[in-house]
């Protein structure tokens, strides 16, 4: 149960990463590969936060995202008023993070094993003991009661950050955004500041990247400044194994399809390494998944369709 | 009112590709009139209506809207005066938007827009009542995506969205010609109602002489980013087709001597 | 704005949407768990996890000294144990996965090589013992307070190179010597560590150190180059960090056209061009980590087992490139040396 546990915690919190890739790859029609930096950023502030002990982990979260935002405005701005291509523009910020995030940690590596982190004030907050490794039944399966305290925490948070970005994109800032990736000619001839709404999508992009990196560093207990390489491919995945999951575009199905194709996927990555597959194929079954998530509707669509297409 | 003074626009200066699209165009548009403009292909009519909607910044010269300056000002900002309609029916939705948002983010044309749900019941309702009124039956199709519509329904729409909040300028670049003959006189026809409704002033390009003579109260001809020739009031009114097919003629005429040619001609008769 | 009957329609429709992907995930939480929970393997065989962070030469040298030492204690691969070897790939996401997936395994001993790893095994697991090798500083790592007061399930072997023995080397060596040089990477924990620690021990006998930072293999050859040019380094005393040792030809270049000597805390270096390499073994880093397993498995608690550093350090001599670095290496230690290159 504890794998499985574990497994749902990483998914959530990395869903978080998928949504802000889903803003990126989804309405402004480029991989933003910021993100991968400013996971690592949020990583670093947070556990340097952390270990100043002058905020608390609540507020080191917040700050972390906002370290992020502060990113994405970054590659916004290089794209839109210095008129970068968006892609390198991307590498730019992230490139340039590397060496911001080792000056904020001051190495390259920061431990947060004993220190107070959402996830032991959410055990605090439910009188579960830090020492006692106490032990519950789920559905029957023994289960550690932290670990399920923190696929809890995880699921909250992963299901709160979806709700706000889907309440975000339906009011009249997040529809003019939508627009802008959509049809930028329509947008501004409707008033919409392109350029504006451009930069504060990333920042938005960005401050989820970093709060989901600020998260993994304080659920595995450590922030290293090489956390976020790859991690773009990872939210990538997600989002497409999550379209192919659920075959609906509209805002709340794509990131509720972004949160569960997350899941799946690290579903499936654990049970292939749960299975005894040698890890050195790891990112080769990565890709090989991603291929099937993009192939298989396109045989798929040949056949049936799921059933009740267009009830409104 | 609109007045453009001594407008130039030259694409990609001192390059090979160099073209003068404006060379100086003068012109002053009454409130809640109707100007239709006549002009060869690649002539310089979308780059007047662009050079006064913002997609630039033009070279020289000043466009004054309602006594506002607003040369220098961005198109997201000018959009809060100006309503357009594009040739191409896909340039002026959201495809993959519902008809509902297209439209609710017309409606913010010129406000502020907020943190506020973009579909409210009280929007939603006027949505309804509007998109009722075009007749087309698409008010019951407002939750779906616009790009499922067809290119006519797609451009009445953005007619629609253009107007919904009265502009002070309406610009309408070929906005039926990529629309089958019906079609694009059931969305000619919503202009027209929609223009005469609000007393809006619009701008529209057209290449059909026909459309030009029945529609507006004056002509503009545009000639390598000049205006070559203006007629409105009786004139205008007595205008036939024919005539215009005539001035088309000329400047065909006109084309076949080449620059250097007529510089001779010029240094010599003149 | 909706009738009832509207929203029960939206919600069969977003039901019927999400039924796939909610199987989907179902099933597959059911593979897992069911397999998770299955009994394990309960042979009376005893059953080994070995999790490295990344893939370089130290992990396999590091792996290779571990089944190695194990046999020296009776136990042989797949007779009387099994081992597992993870690599993370460098990943983070991927190495907590892999944490998950060792603690379901209920493996007897859990051996992490590389500082991630570590962490990432001390934030889980706190019962069964870990042993970890070739970490630099368990201590900055959160493996404890000091190398004696630590979680008690860890126990380990440091891989700190030896700084003094290697400044005393220098001294033996080249008696005038006021000033080495080394190339750090900023992103490395251990690399600013091994700087650090190297800049003491040099100033305890009143040697200066100089220290060029790079951070990718590509500014390396450029960070030897100015190493070399005007800052007086008489002699190059390179730390073992993954990115000079990917790119140490590039520094054994510069050095040999500057006619600068290199001396090198990887056992290849000297193979390479430098004229000695004094060099924690990470193969006997492995063998004693095997030594403490042993101990372990014999019923000794890791909680009384002080961290160790490495027990062997190799010294291997390069007679040509020291000559034509312009150096002597005395015969006292010659004398002393594990091998020599003529
Ligand atoms: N963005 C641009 N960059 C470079 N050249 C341009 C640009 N826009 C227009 N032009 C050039 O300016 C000239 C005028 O173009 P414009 O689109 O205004 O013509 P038009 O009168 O609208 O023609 P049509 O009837 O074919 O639509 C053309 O030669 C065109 O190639
Ligand atoms: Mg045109």
């Amino acid at each position: 149960m504890n794998l499985l546990l574990g497994t749902f915690t990483i998914g959530f919190i990395l869903s978080l990463l998928a949504a802000g890739v889903l803003i990126s790859f989804r309405i402004f029609n480029f991989a933003d590969i910021t993100a991968e930096g400013s996971l690592a950023l949020g990583a670093s502030t947070a556990a340097v936060l952390i270990t100043s002990g002058a905020f608390g982990p609540a507020a080191a979260l917040l700050i972390s995202a906002l370290a992020g935002a502060a990113a994405g405005v970054l590659t916004g701005v290089l794209h839109t008023k210095f008129k970068i291509n968006a892609l390198l523009a991307g590498i730019l910020v992230m490139t340039a993070l590397y060496s911001v995030n080792l000056h904020v940690m001051g190495k390259s590596n920061i431990a947060l094993m004993n220190e107070e982190t959402v996830f032991t004030s959410f055990n605090r907050l439910l009188s579960i003991s830090e020492s006692a490794n106490k032990t519950v039944l789920i559905l029957g399966f023994p289960a550690s009661v932290k670990e399920a305290a923190a696929a809890a925490l995880a699921f909250i948070l992963a299901s709160s950050g979806g709700a706000l970005l889907y309440w975000f994109l339906g009011t009249e800032l997040g529809a003019a955004m939508r627009a802008t990736g959509n049809c930028p000619q329509m947008a501004a001839a409707l008033g919409v500041n392109t350029e504006l709404m451009i930069i504060a999508g990333l920042s938005i992009a960005n401050a989820f990247a970093a709060l989901s990196g600020a998260l993994l560093a304080s659920y595995q207990g450590f922030a290293d400044v090489q956390m976020g390489i790859g991690m773009l491919v990872w939210g990538l995945a997600s989002v497409i194994i999550g379209e192919t999951l659920v075959r609906d575009k509209s805002v709340g199905f794509a990131i509720t399809s972004a949160i569960m194709g997350s899941i799946f996927f690290r579903l499936l990555v654990a049970i292939a390494l749960r299975f005894g597959m040698n890890p050195n194929d790891m990112k080769l079954m990565t890709a090989l998944f991603v291929l099937a998530a993009l192939v298989l509707p396109r045989i798929y669509k040949g056949g049936g369709r799921f059933a009740g297409a267009a009830v409104k | 009112m609109l007045e453009l003074k001594c407008l130039h626009k030259t694409f990609n200066p001192g390059t090979p590709d160099e073209v003068k699209a404006l060379s100086g165009v003068n012109l002053t548009i009454a409130d809640g009139s109707f100007t239709v403009i006549l002009g060869t292909n690649g002539s310089g009519k979308s780059t007047l209506l662009n050079a006064v909607a913002g997609t630039f910044i033009v070279d020289s010269g000043s466009i004054t809207l309602n006594g506002k300056d607003i040369t220098f000002m961005p198109e997201h900002g000018r959009a809060a005066y100006i309503g357009r309609v594009f040739q191409n029916p896909f340039s002026g939705t959201a495809p993959d938007m519902t008809i509902a948002e297209n439209l609710a983010i017309a409606s913010m044309r010129g406000k502020k827009r907020r943190f506020l749900s973009a579909l409210s019941r009280g929007a939603m309702r006027e949505f309804y009542e509007r998109v009722k009124a075009l007749n087309m039956g698409l008010e019951e199709r407002l939750d779906n995506n616009i790009g499922s519509l067809s290119g006519g329904q797609r451009q009445a729409l953005t007619l629609l969205m253009a107007c919904w909040n009265r502009p002070d300028l309406l610009l309408l670049d070929e906005h039926t010609a990529a629309l089958d003959p019906k079609t694009a006189a059931k969305v000619l026809e919503l202009t027209k109602n929609y223009i005469e409704k609000d007393r809006l002033t619009a701008f529209m390009v057209t290449h059909s002489m026909q459309q030009a003579v029945n529609l507006g109260e004056r002509i503009i001809m545009v000639y390598k980013g000049k205006i070559i020739h203006d007629f409105s009031g009786a004139e205008k009114k007595s205008l036939k087709a024919k005539d215009l097919y005539e001035l088309f003629e000329d400047i065909k005429r006109r084309e076949l001597i080449d620059p250097a040619t007529s510089e001779i001609l010029k240094a010599n008769y003149v | 704005m909706y009738s009832p009957a509207e929203y029960s329609k939206k919600i069969i429709y977003s039901l019927s949407k999400l039924a796939p992907a909610l199987a989907l995930i179902f099933c597959a939480s059911a593979v897992l768990l069911l397999f998770s929970a299955a009994p394990v393997n309960r042979s009376q065989i005893a059953k080994f996890a070995i999790v490295c962070y990344s893939d370089t030469p130290i992990s396999e040298d590091g792996v290779r000294g571990i089944k190695d030492g194990l046999k020296k204690h009776g136990y042989e691969e797949n007779r009387n144990y099994k081992a597992r070897v993870y690599s993370a790939h460098s990943d983070s996401a991927a190495l907590n996965g892999i944490i998950d997936a060792v603690i379901s395994e209920e493996f007897d001993l859990i051996f992490t090589i590389s500082t991630p790893a570590l962490q990432a095994a001390l934030k889980k697991i706190k019962k069964t013992p870990i042993i970890f090798s070739s970490t630099g500083d368990p201590v900055g790592a959160g493996a404890g307070e000091s190398f004696t007061r630590h979680a008690a399930n860890v126990t380990g072997i440091c891989s700190l190179s030896d700084f003094s023995g290697m400044i005393n080397l220098v001294g033996e060596i080249a008696p005038a010597a006021q000033k080495i040089g080394t190339i750090f990477c900023p992103s490395e924990i251990n690399s600013v560590l091994y700087k650090q620690r190297l800049e003491k021990a040099a100033l305890e006998k009143g040697i200066k150190l100089e220290a060029v930072a790079a951070s990718t293999a590509g500014e390396v050859a450029d960070a030897a180059e100015s190493l070399c040019a005007g800052r007086g380094v008489e002699i190059i005393c390179q730390i073992a960090d993954n990115l000079s040792a990917a790119s140490f030809t590039a520094i054994i270049k510069a050095s040999a056209a500057a006619r600068i000597p290199v001396f090198g805390f990887v056992g290849s270096d000297a193979k390479h061009g430098a004229a000695l390499s004094y060099a924690k073994d990470y193969y006997q880093g492995g063998i004693d980590s095997a030594n403490l397993a042993a101990r372990i498995l014999k019923g000794e608690s890791p909680a009384g087992m002080p961290f160790e550093y490495i027990s062997k350090t190799t010294l291997i001599i390069n007679k040509k490139a020291a000559l034509s670095g312009g150096l002597k290496i005395p015969e006292s230690v010659c004398r002393r040396a594990d091998s020599i290159i003529e």
